[in-house]
């Protein structure tokens, strides 16, 4: 992993076009700027990583499912 | 207050009903995989026989990875469950694209519990047949949402006039033009 030392008010560049300001520094904190085109995605890590867990969790066996929907809904025309 | 028909005993009797054809899935490209899943890339959209507002999401290259699917129309949330124009052109979609949004469902067999992750649904372009899951900004949208039966069943029969997602899908043509709007 880069590591960078930067001072408040200072930047780096990923790429041509992303630009991360370091905004404020205090009590263990650090605000954060980013300026990147409109196409880039940015996520605080810890919801991606919720995301990704949840999705893995969701994946599912056919039949399992089967029986779990069948627990929790019933088709109104079924029969 | 009565309740949407949902017994246990009358389900058990049943042989388990998850049933959809093979022959008429819907062939999506999520160009950046799903979180999780990053490396999948194509995969196939059924709809449940049994369950309307239910689908299956199938990859291709793993047939194990299979998620279900929930139209968030018979949610009352749904409303909540908005995508910013700017979310869709950070995945290359026109802010007018037409869009089919999908919850992904996570059946918690531990709880027995059926939740629905509102905070990140499932985006797929009509125009592009695409799909692209969605990170929404809103703290407040759940990753965890319970559903109830009223969630689901009453509300998925009671909500018969609203155009299903799926039925959107079916009835586009890829790669059409989006009619100019």
């Amino acid at each position: 992993m880069l590591v960078l030392t930067r001072k408040v008010g200072e930047s780096f560049r990923i790429g041509s076009n992303v630009i991360i300001s370091v905004v404020k520094s205090a009590s263990g904190q650090v605000k954060l700027g980013i300026t990147a085109p409109g196409s880039v995605s940015i996520y605080r890590e810890e919801i991606y990583q919720k995301i990704r867990e949840e999705n893995q969790a969701a994946t599912v066996s056919g039949e399992l499912s089967a029986q779990m929907l069948n627990q929790f809904l019933s088709p109104e025309k079924g029969d | 207050m009565n309740k949407p028909a949902m017994n246990p005993g009358t389900a058990s009797e049943k042989r388990p009903q998850f049933r959809f054809d093979e022959d008429k899935g819907i062939a999506l490209e999520f160009p950046l995989g799903i979180p999780g899943f990053e490396d999948l890339h194509n995969f196939h959209l059924y709809e449940l026989l049994d369950y309307p507002r239910f689908a299956f999401l199938v990859a291709d290259e793993e047939r194990q990875v299979a998620m279900l699917l929930l139209d968030p129309q018979v949610l009352a949330q749904h409303d909540a469950i908005k995508i910013p124009g700017e979310k869709l052109t950070q995945v290359s979609l026109a802010k007018d694209d037409e869009i089919c949004t999908f919850l992904v469902l996570r059946l918690n067999h531990q709880l027995g519990r059926l939740t629905a992750n509102l905070r990140a649904p499932i985006v797929v372009s009509t125009r592009l047949r695409t799909g692209h899951q969605i990170i929404l900004d809103d703290d407040s949208l759940p990753i965890s949402y319970a559903l109830m039966e009223d969630d689901t069943s009453g509300k998925v029969n009671a909500n018969n006039e609203n155009v299903r997602s799926i039925d959107v899908l079916k009835q586009s043509s890829p790669n059409a033009s989006t009619g100019g709007r």
